[in-house]
Parts: C-alpha cells; sequence; structure tokens
C-alpha cells in the first residue's frame, strides 16, 4: 500500500510528464507555453514532496514569474503578421524521436541495472525524511546558512552574473543594426 | 512512513531529459528550443533535490538546484534577447531558416 | 570551495615537484597576460596611449618568467606538479579523480620561450602598425588573452585541458581575424576559419572519447605509460578513432589538406597577427599535439599524416607560386611548411618537425612583418599621393603588382626579407636549412626502410624544396627589384626623410632576421646533427613502440645536394622567367593553369561543386539512364515477350533494380554529404549526439 507521499509523487510526475509529452506533440506555441507551465508546477510540488520547500517556492518564482513570462512576452513580440502561434511542421522527427528513445531506453535501462550498485547502500528513508518526522521541517534555515557561509564566493558571483544578464539581455535587444 | 523511491525519481528525471532533448531536436522556432532547454535544466534540478535529501547538513543539492534556476533565468533572458534581435534580422525565428553558415 | 579556486587559476601552483619560485613563475607567466587582458579590455581606452605599454611591460615580464623556467628546466628532468581538479564517480562505486596539472620538460620550455618572445616582438611591432586603429586597445587585449590561452595550451599536462587551452586560442584567432569586423571579407574569413576549425575540432573531441575510454585517463604522460600494457589488438579500432580523430584536430588547426582553406583567408586580419597566430604559434599548435601524442598513433594513422602532410606541402606551394597578393603567398608558404613538419611527424621524425616548427617560428614572424612594413609603406606613399589628387580609385596595397623596386627605399627591410627568404627556402647558414634538412633526412629515411612507392614522398618534399625557392625568389623580384610600377615620388615610401620605417617596426624584424641564422641553433652550418635543440627535444618526446624503427640515423650526403639543386633551380626559374611573371602578372589577368594554382585548385569552390553537385547529377543522370533503360527494355520485352516471361522478369528485377540502386544510392550519398554541412545548429546537435550514443554504446558493449 503506497502511503499519501508516494500516491502524490506519482500524481504530479504524470502531470509533469504528461506536460512534457504535450509539450513535444503541441504545434502551438501558446499551447507548449501552457504545458511547460503544467510541467513546471509539477516539478514544484515534487519538490515540495522531497522536503525542498524554498527550491519549489524558487521554481514557482522563477521558472512561472520569471522565464515562463518572459518566454510568453519572446512569443508575443516574435510572432509576425501572418504566421500566427502555430508552428510548422517538426524537423528530424523520426531521428530526433529515435535518438531520444534510444537514450531513454539506455539511460533506463542503465539506471535499473546499476543502481543497486551504485546507490543501494542508501538508506531507504533519506536523512531529511528522518529530520522532518521529527517535527516541522523547513530547508529554509539549511539554505539561508549555507548560502551565507559555505558558498557565499558563488553566491557573490552569482548576483554578478544575474546583474551582467540583465545589462547584457538589455543592450542586445537595444541594438540596432548598423547597416 | 515510506518516501519516494530514489529509481522513481532518476527515472523521472530521465524522461524528462529525453522529452527536453526530442523538443530540442525537433522544434522550428527558436523559443519551442528554449522550452526544451528549460526542460533539460529541470530534469537536471530535479536530480540534484533528490539526491539533497541525502545531505541534511549541508543541502549541496539543493544551492546547486537555486544556482542552475538562476543561470537558467540569465541563460533565458539574453536567448530571448538574441532571438529578437535574430527575428528582427530575419524576419523569422525559425532556425531552420537561418543557416547563413551553410557551407 | 575547490571549484573555486581552480576558477581563481590559484590551485595549479599547488603543486609537488616545482619549487615555490617556479610555481610563482608559471602562475605569474598565465595569470601576467590575462591581466593585461582584463585591464586593457575594461580600461584600455581611459590609460594613456591607450595602454599599449601595459601590455608589452606584461609580455616582457612574461618573457622573463619563461626565460626563467627555460633555465630551471632545460636539459633537467622534467617538472611536474598535479591538482584534484574534480571528481567522477561510477556506477560501481569507486571515484575516478580528474587530474590537470602543469608539465614542464625541454620542449614546453623552449615553446613558452618561443610564444612569449615572439608575442612580444609583435606587440612592440603593432605599436607602429596599429597606430590609430580605433580599437587599439582592444587589438592588444586580444593579443595578451591569446598568448595566455597558448601558454595555457603549452603548459597543460593533459588533453582535456590542452583541448580547452585549444579552442581559446581558436576563438582568439577568430576574433583576431575578423578584427577589422566592417569590412565584409574580414567577417566572413574569420566565420570561415571558426567553421573549418570545428570540422577539425569534432575529430579531436571523439579522439578525447577514445582516449579516455582507453586510458581511463587524461593525462598524456600516464597514458603513455599504460600504453605498453594495454592489450592493443583489442584496443585497435578505438586507438585507430583516437590517432584519426587527432590528426584531424591537427589538421585543422595547423591547415592540412583538405581542410587548409580557411588559412589564406585568415589573412584579412591585421598582418601582426598574421604574423603572430597564423604563422609563428597557433597554427604549429597542431604540430605541436601531434609530436606529444606521437607514441598513441598506429602505423595506419602515421602514414596517412605523411601523405597528407607532403600533398598539403607540394599543393601549398604550388597555389604560394601563383598569388599577387603579397600576404597570400605567405599564407600558402606557411601551409606548406606546416605540410611538413606534419609529414615529419608521420615519417617518424616529431623532433625535427618541432625543430621546424621553431626555426619556421622565427622566419616566417619576420618576413610576415616585412610584409607588414612594406603593406604600410605602399600605404603611407598612395596617402601621400591621392592627398594632391582627389578622385582616384583606391587601390589594393597588398598586391605585389603595385610594388617593385622597394630595395632603393627600403633598404634595410630589403636584407631582413633576403636573409628571412633564404632560410624559408633552405640556404644554407640559415635556420631553415638546418630543419628542412633533419625533415627531408627522415622522409628519406623512411623511404629506404619502406617500400618502393614510398621514394614518392621524398620525391615531393624535394619538389615542394624548388617551388618554395620559386616563390620566394619570385616574391623577392616582385617586391624588392625592378622599377616601382606605382608613379609616386620615392621619398614618400618613408617613414622620414632619414629613416625607412619606425624603430618600432624595423626593430623587431631586424631581431627575428637575426635570430633566423644558423648559428643560434646548431654550430655546423650544414647539418642538424650538432645542433643543441634537437636532441633535448627528442628527449622530451616519447617514442612510438608501432613505429619501426629506423636504427641507422647516418647523414645521406647528397640530400645536401640535391636540395641545393633544388633551391637554385628554383631560384633561377624564378629569375630567367622575371620578365615574363611581371609582364604577365601586370598587363594580362592571369588565365589557365595559373589562374588555377592561384585559386589553389578552386579547392573552395570545389567543396561547393564537385563534392556536392557532380553527386546530385550523378544522382539525376543514373535516374534519366534508368528511365531510358526502363522505356527500351519495356519495347524489347515487348517485342520478345513471346520468347520468355521470365526474361523480362529478370531484366526488370535484376538490371532495373541494379541501376535503380545504384542511382538511389548515389542520391543518398549526395544528399549526406550535403546535408552534413547545413549551417544548421540543430543538426550539429543531433549529429554530436549520434555520436555520443553511438560512443556509449560501444562503452557499454
Amino acid at each position: 500500500m503506497p502511503s499519501l507521499p508516494q500516491v502524490l509523487f506519482y500524481v504530479f510526475a504524470g502531470l509533469a510528464v504528461g506536460g512534457g509529452v504535450w509539450l513535444l506533440l503541441s504545434k502551438n506555441l501558446l499551447h507548449m507555453a501552457f504545458a511547460l507551465l503544467l510541467t513546471l508546477l509539477g516539478l514544484a510540488a515534487i519538490y515540495v514532496l522531497l522536503y525542498a520547500d524554498f527550491v519549489a517556492v524558487a521554481q514557482i518564482m522563477v521558472y512561472v514569474g520569471g522565464v515562463l513570462v518572459l518566454i510568453l512576452f519572446g512569443l508575443l513580440l516574435s510572432s509576425n503578421a501572418t504566421g500566427s502561434f502555430v508552428a510548422q511542421e517538426p524537423v528530424n522527427r523520426s531521428i530526433g524521436l529515435l535518438l531520444a528513445v534510444v537514450l531513454l531506453g539506455g539511460g533506463i535501462w542503465a539506471l535499473v541495472q546499476s543502481f543497486d550498485a551504485a546507490f543501494g547502500h542508501y538508506p531507504a528513508v533519506p536523512a531529511l525524511a528522518q529530520q522532518a518526522a521529527l517535527g516541522h521541517y523547513t530547508s529554509l534555515h539549511g539554505l539561508g546558512k549555507q548560502l551565507i557561509s559555505t558558498y557565499v564566493l558563488p553566491f557573490e558571483i552569482a548576483s554578478v552574473l544575474l546583474l551582467v544578464a540583465l545589462v547584457g539581455a538589455a543592450a542586445i535587444t537595444k541594438q540596432t543594426s548598423r547597416k | 512512513m515510506m518516501a519516494i523511491p530514489l529509481l522513481h525519481l532518476l527515472v523521472l528525471g530521465a524522461i524528462l531529459f529525453c522529452l527536453g532533448l526530442a523538443i530540442v531536436l525537433t522544434k522550428r522556432h527558436a523559443i519551442a528550443i528554449l522550452m526544451g532547454i528549460e526542460l533539460l535544466f529541470n530534469a537536471a534540478n530535479l536530480n540534484l533535490v533528490a539526491f539533497a535529501q541525502y545531505d541534511p547538513d549541508r543541502l549541496q543539492g539543493q544551492v546547486y538546484s537555486l544556482f542552475v534556476m538562476l543561470i537558467a533565468a540569465c541563460e533565458t533572458a539574453v536567448a530571448l534577447a538574441i532571438v529578437l534581435q535574430v527575428f528582427k534580422y530575419f524576419k523569422t525565428a525559425h532556425l531552420q531558416d537561418i543557416d547563413q553558415l551553410n557551407g | 570551495m575547490a571549484e573555486l579556486q581552480t576558477l581563481l587559476l590559484v590551485a595549479p601552483v599547488l603543486g609537488q615537484s616545482l619549487s615555490l619560485l617556479e610555481r610563482v613563475t608559471v602562475a605569474g607567466l598565465l595569470l601576467m597576460p590575462l591581466l593585461s587582458f582584463l585591464s586593457l579590455f575594461l580600461f584600455g581606452r581611459k590609460l594613456p596611449r591607450h595602454g599599449d605599454w601595459l601590455a608589452i611591460g606584461f609580455m616582457g615580464l612574461s618573457l622573463t618568467g619563461a626565460l626563467f623556467l627555460f633555465s630551471q628546466v632545460w636539459g633537467q628532468t622534467p617538472l611536474h606538479s598535479e591538482f584534484t581538479w574534480f571528481l567522477l564517480p561510477q556506477p560501481n562505486g569507486e571515484v575516478v579523480s580528474m587530474q590537470a596539472g602543469v608539465y614542464l620538460d625541454n620542449l614546453t620550455a623552449v615553446m613558452l620561450v618561443l610564444v612569449t618572445f615572439i608575442s612580444l616582438l609583435v606587440m612592440v611591432f603593432s605599436v607602429g602598425y596599429m597606430k590609430g586603429d580605433a580599437l587599439y586597445a582592444r587589438y592588444y587585449a586580444y593579443l595578451s588573452l591569446f598568448t595566455a590561452c597558448m601558454l595555457g595550451l603549452l603548459l597543460a599536462d593533459n588533453l582535456l585541458v590542452l583541448f580547452i587551452c585549444w579552442e581559446l586560442v581558436g576563438f582568439l584567432s577568430y576574433l583576431l581575424i575578423g578584427f577589422w569586423y566592417q569590412r565584409q571579407a574580414a567577417a566572413k574569413a574569420s566565420t570561415k576559419a571558426f567553421l573549418v576549425n570545428r570540422i577539425g575540432d569534432v575529430g579531436f573531441l571523439w579522439a578525447l572519447f577514445a582516449f579516455f575510454a582507453v586510458f581511463k585517463t587524461f593525462n598524456i604522460n600516464s597514458a603513455q605509460a599504460l600504453l605498453a600494457t594495454l592489450p592493443l589488438q583489442a584496443e585497435q579500432g578505438v586507438m585507430l578513432l583516437l590517432g584519426f580523430g587527432l590528426l584531424a584536430g591537427a589538421m585543422g588547426k595547423s591547415a592540412q589538406f583538405p581542410l587548409q582553406v580557411w588559412l589564406p583567408d585568415a589573412m584579412q586580419g591585421p598582418t601582426p597577427v598574421s604574423a603572430l597566430i597564423h604563422a609563428a604559434t597557433m597554427v604549429a599548435a597542431g604540430v605541436y599535439l601531434l609530436a606529444r601524442c606521437f607514441p598513441f598513433f598506429l602505423p595506419e594513422v602515421l602514414l596517412t599524416m605523411a601523405i597528407i602532410g607532403v600533398f598539403t606541402a607540394f599543393i601549398g606551394a604550388l597555389a604560394a607560386s601563383q598569388q599577387q597578393d603579397i600576404k597570400k603567398v605567405l599564407a600558402f608558404s606557411t601551409i606548406s611548411q606546416l605540410g611538413y613538419m606534419v609529414m615529419g611527424v608521420g615519417v617518424g621524425a616529431p623532433e625535427a618537425s618541432l625543430f621546424h616548427l621553431i626555426t619556421h617560428a622565427f622566419f616566417k614572424a619576420s618576413l610576415f612583418l616585412i610584409s607588414g612594413i612594406v603593406i604600410h609603406a605602399i600605404q603611407h606613399a598612395w596617402h601621400h599621393h591621392s592627398n594632391k589628387i582627389l578622385f582616384e580609385a583606391p587601390i589594393d596595397v597588398q598586391d605585389m603588382r603595385n610594388m617593385g623596386g622597394l630595395r632603393m627605399m627600403l633598404p634595410l627591410t630589403f636584407v631582413c626579407y633576403g636573409i628571412s627568404a633564404g632560410a624559408l627556402v633552405g640556404l644554407p647558414f640559415f635556420s631553415g636549412f638546418l630543419s628542412k634538412e633533419a625533415l627531408l633526412l627522415a622522409s628519406v629515411q623512411w623511404a629506404q626502410a619502406g617500400a618502393g612507392w614510398q621514394w614518392l614522398l621524398p620525391g615531393f618534399g624535394f619538389a615542394t624544396v624548388l617551388l618554395t625557392a620559386y616563390y620566394m625568389a619570385r616574391q623577392l623580384l616582385l617586391v624588392f627589384f625592378g622599377r616601382p610600377r606605382l608613379k609616386l615620388p620615392l621619398k614618400s615610401y618613408k617613414y622620414s626623410p632619414r629613416q625607412e620605417v619606425s624603430w618600432t617596426m624595423l626593430a623587431p624584424v631586424m631581431l627575428l632576421t637575426v635570430l633566423s641564422l644558423w648559428v643560434f641553433f646548431s654550430w655546423s652550418p650544414l647539418s642538424s646533427e650538432q645542433s643543441w635543440l634537437v636532441p633535448q627535444i627528442a628527449s622530451a618526446l616519447a617514442a612510438n613502440s608501432f613505429f619501426p624503427a629506423n636504427g641507422h640515423q647516418a647523414h645521406i650526403s647528397w640530400i645536401l645536394y640535391l636540395s641545393l639543386a633544388m633551391v637554385v633551380l628554383g631560384g633561377a626559374l624564378a629569375f630567367f622567367t622575371r620578365q615574363a611573371v611581371r609582364a604577365k602578372q601586370f598587363t594580362k589577368p592571369v588565365m589557365g593553369w595559373r589562374y588555377w594554382l592561384k585559386n589553389q585548385f578552386f579547392l573552395n569552390e570545389a567543396y561547393a561543386f564537385v563534392v556536392v553537385r557532380p553527386t546530385l547529377a550523378l544522382g539525376r543522370l543514373t535516374e534519366k539512364t534508368d528511365h531510358i533503360l526502363n522505356y527500351g527494355l519495356h519495347a524489347f520485352s515487348k517485342g520478345f515477350v513471346a520468347i520468355s516471361k521470365l526474361i523480362a522478369w529478370g531484366d526488370r528485377w535484376v538490371v532495373d533494380g541494379a541501376v535503380q540502386v545504384v542511382g538511389w544510392s548515389s542520391r543518398q550519398v549526395g544528399h549526406l554529404g550535403r546535408s552534413l554541412q547545413n549551417g544548421n545548429i540543430q543538426s550539429y546537435y543531433l549529429f554530436s549526439l549520434l555520436g555520443l550514443v553511438a560512443l556509449l554504446f560501444w562503452l557499454f558493449y
């Protein structure tokens, strides 16, 4: 009998994979954006189940609130008057799908083959779950401490990177062709 | 208390990764390909978060996943800016039609 | 935090066997050009003189560091230090640790000095040459960064780091070829160079996969140690992939046939850049790689390498003999000389190749810088002139038809040119003679040891000597002799009434020219055997166990006379046809075979034309033939339907089917060939993924 978190996991995993498949099969770019939304939300829910509440919130804020909105804007700005959001037929369809399926099959096969050897010694109940079982658990404290101690330099570099990306994106978009 | 089996998480990550790969390979529109790349990032992130469960003190996986998100956001912003410029210049965002480097 | 240390380049100095001073020097050697790049890139415009003194000063410090390391390492045991780069857990629980580090032996040391020295001279030269350019600071920034990456390439002890630096120097080459990116030709040339190099780099990448698959490490020295213990029969296929992949990488970077097409176009970059990157250092990286990886090549790979090398040398020299652009002659000559070097590795004499690399770096850099001086002088004169006469069509300042008689205006440059050209064609008493002699000797010994047809290779080698003498003498005659063909006042060619060119430009050239004399490389002007360089370099290289060792290193004296005869013959040919050459080159548009040679057999067009179109046409033709046959057979079988239905059946299925299969398959081959080069980013991604899947498949079975 699977426990509630497990059931929820399969539901949300189904949601994420369904979103991904829709994303792959859809020809309409707007539909694709919505499919991506589904996948992202499903993954956010799975993160909560994995005791990564902050990552889940960040997933929703950054991806849904930021990236996806950006993508929608991009779609609006890059659709010409005649072409609607309906994308044309896919390219390298057979070979692309074949390659993906081969990689997937090979990957799952390799995972199943070597899983016990590689991760069999991991405890059945992960350490975070044990901590969570002791009371209310949030990863927020741990993450906060890590970010200002061990990872403070990457953190600062990341902030500079963000700034650079921001300025760069603005600069590229503003550029007019010098012809 | 039953935890979510690690293997299933890894398989889910693999499925999402291959979906992303298929999207990157088969879509025409640059923004569709960007969405595929986001999916690839997410698949990788899932693995990081899954493994972070076993690391309660340092939460390395979760920290990494935050950085990945950050990089993904930067990447999207810059890539979209480039797509817009490309669209302005070539009047199309279909990568198949942009083959100036055809040899 | 270990990753960050790597990023900040602190870790490489945490070594074992390097002393503290040496570690600091290595770090300084790499950091100094980087620092100069950063400061110039960010603040170059604000600095006085746009910061050229800063770049030159840092490069001077780098040279000092390189000289110090040279003094520490030369003739001693190699120094090696490494640190754990990253850890790679395996599915079976064990952890593979990836090491990266610095490896310093005789070869590295001498190359470090070479790169920093030429880089410094080129920077000094550029003070005069690039004066007043809008992006002056950025130019120096790029040059500094290039040098840093090149030093990284030389210092790397493992192929992965080497590959990273390899890609970086390629990128810097792209930036510098397209430095005047407003010119369409320069922008196109840079893209072309980049893309053609990509083809080679895909090979390199596959070689890396294969390397790791076989040796489970990227470290060259550890892999060499492992080589003896491997069951090589079983690994034959991967070793072939490894060898051919490395060869492909070197063919891209060192401009070997059929990937040499980018190098002539790369002359769109500023001339000092051509001297530094596209003659002396970066293009030699391919040869350096081949020499470093020499023990890993199977005999098949070496044979291919030798043939490609000598063929490139020959057609490069052929193409050089018909160019009108002063820089293009030198570019094709570089291709030809690189061909010699690749051939040298192929015939089992990597130390001779590296010796030629070193001597070639000096005299070719000198020749390029001289061509820069000449171009500058013509520009100066024309500028002077066109200020007075308006509305005249601009001239091509690099065209040798616009030169002539420059020995009167630029006497010192002329002398330098004569010496450097003497070194290039291989006259005795010059450095080029020694190294070319060593290469030819190696090829002759190789032919002696092998089958009869192998004599073709030294044969082509000697023919190339003749052609080299011809094109250099032709250039000398066209540029410096005769009368000035532009009717401009002679004084206007000069930098100032007293001086032919500014000292910043002349001094580096003179220094390089002096270093083209034999005495710096060997006491004996006629033989490389007494060279102090070659044995030390040879000691740094591991032997190839697959290669039949040619025990006799005997001096073969007729090589000397034959190559001298070839040089004299080539020079005489140029001298006695000088009138015809001048007349033809100057008046008529060259046609016929000259035109062919000039455009290097239309190889560029050939890629579009010879490979793609004929296959398509063949496909269509066979399809058409197939239709005709179909009709004919149909009528035929109708006429003889009474004889047998069996024959008709046989006709339709056997004959027809075969023709159809031929037509269809040649069409498919055409499509395949074309689709590989479709300029489409997704396809490239697809191909690399296919390669990955194939390799994973191979690895797990």
